[in-house]
């Protein structure tokens, strides 16, 4: 009874602002998320990389695209590798494909990494999100993503000499090799997808989609975030020294 | 009007260099942030457009969420 008969004078004015700032951070995480709060957790040894839109090469797109600029990834890339505390590289691809050299960069960084990486097809990984998303350890698709096979194009201002074409084929032979060099796909089945008709709307190529990527040896396994997690917490584990038994059991 | 043509989009429709000014890009320790000029109440303003990190604890981190303002030092 004594507790509440003495009501304690409430400081108004400062908890008023306090509440009106915490209402408009709830309105702005709503707006800009579609909910009110975000998981916490704690330090992580896999880092994630997220290779989304349009790979932008030396020709910087106008800024309504979304748009994954090599310059920022590659530094990551390289931090990624020699930071100590970072034991593994979850790489997760929706992307439509873009510049063949910035493309082919990224894979090589990738695929030259010495911890383990794995990558996840999500919704697509087309034209160079293809050598990208072969440049792991081990490589997911999702069951309905999708990735598209094509020739190299050009667009733009182009000097009509038999060497230009020349100049293109060797660029689509660098993807190529690294495409049947990082997954078990044969250079001929790979160059029957890449130049075959009738797929594609007025054009050459193939749009293959989850198990089909899989079946033909691009992509190692269908699966979501929960098997790739799994699988590089796997290599992860292959890849650490391993400890005497005396030592582990306590 | 319907263009049936392989060109890129922005060779026929040049971009306006005004829309590279809006955004931004500054580093942050672990990654870079994306900013887009507020147009509204004060000009200084930024607002986050998105974050590029690897560290996926810095996507929870209230401090850099897309939507958030940031004011540059």
């Amino acid at each position: 009874m004594s507790d509440s008969s003495n009501p304690q004078p409430s400081p108004s004015n400062p908890n008023q602002d306090q509440g009106k700032e915490q209402k408009d951070g709830i309105l702005d995480k709503i707006q800009q998320l579609g909910q009110t709060n975000v998981p916490q957790m704690d330090q992580s040894n896999i880092h994630v990389l997220t290779i989304i839109g349009q790979i932008e090469g030396h020709m910087q797109l106008p800024p309504q695209n979304k748009t994954t600029k090599y310059e920022h990834i590659i530094p990551q890339l390289v931090a990624a590798e020699q930071n100590p505390k970072i034991e593994g590289l979850l790489i997760i691809l929706n992307t439509v494909g873009g510049d063949v050299e910035a493309g082919l960069a990224l894979s090589e960084m990738i695929s030259s990494m010495s911890k383990p990486t794995v990558t996840l097809v999500l919704g697509g990984g087309h034209s160079i999100g293809v050598p990208i998303a072969v440049a792991s350890n081990y490589s997911f698709i999702a069951e309905t993503a999708t990735m598209t096979i094509h020739p190299v194009r050009l667009t733009g201002l182009v000097i009509g000499v038999p060497q230009t074409f020349e100049y293109l084929d060797k660029m689509q032979d660098r993807v190529i090799s690294f495409v049947t060099r990082h997954s078990s796909i044969t250079e001929e089945n790979f160059k029957e997808l890449m130049l075959s008709k009738g797929n594609l709307t007025r054009d050459i190529g193939t749009n293959v989609i989850g198990k089909d990527a899989v079946s033909s040896g691009l992509i190692n396994e269908v699966g979501g975030i929960g098997q790739a997690i799994k699988k590089l917490n796997e290599l992860i584990e292959e890849g650490k020294p391993t400890t005497d038994g005396k030592d582990v059991i306590q | 009007m319907i263009l049936y043509t392989y060109t890129a989009e922005q060779s026929i429709f040049p971009v306006d260099d005004r829309e590279f000014l809006k955004q931004k890009m500054i580093d942050i320790p672990g990654g870079h942030l994306l900013l887009e000029k507020d147009e509204g109440e004060n000009n200084d303003g930024y607002r986050i457009v998105r974050l590029y990190s690897t560290d996926p604890n810095m996507y929870l981190n209230q401090q850099y969420t897309p939507g958030q303002r940031y004011t540059l030092e």
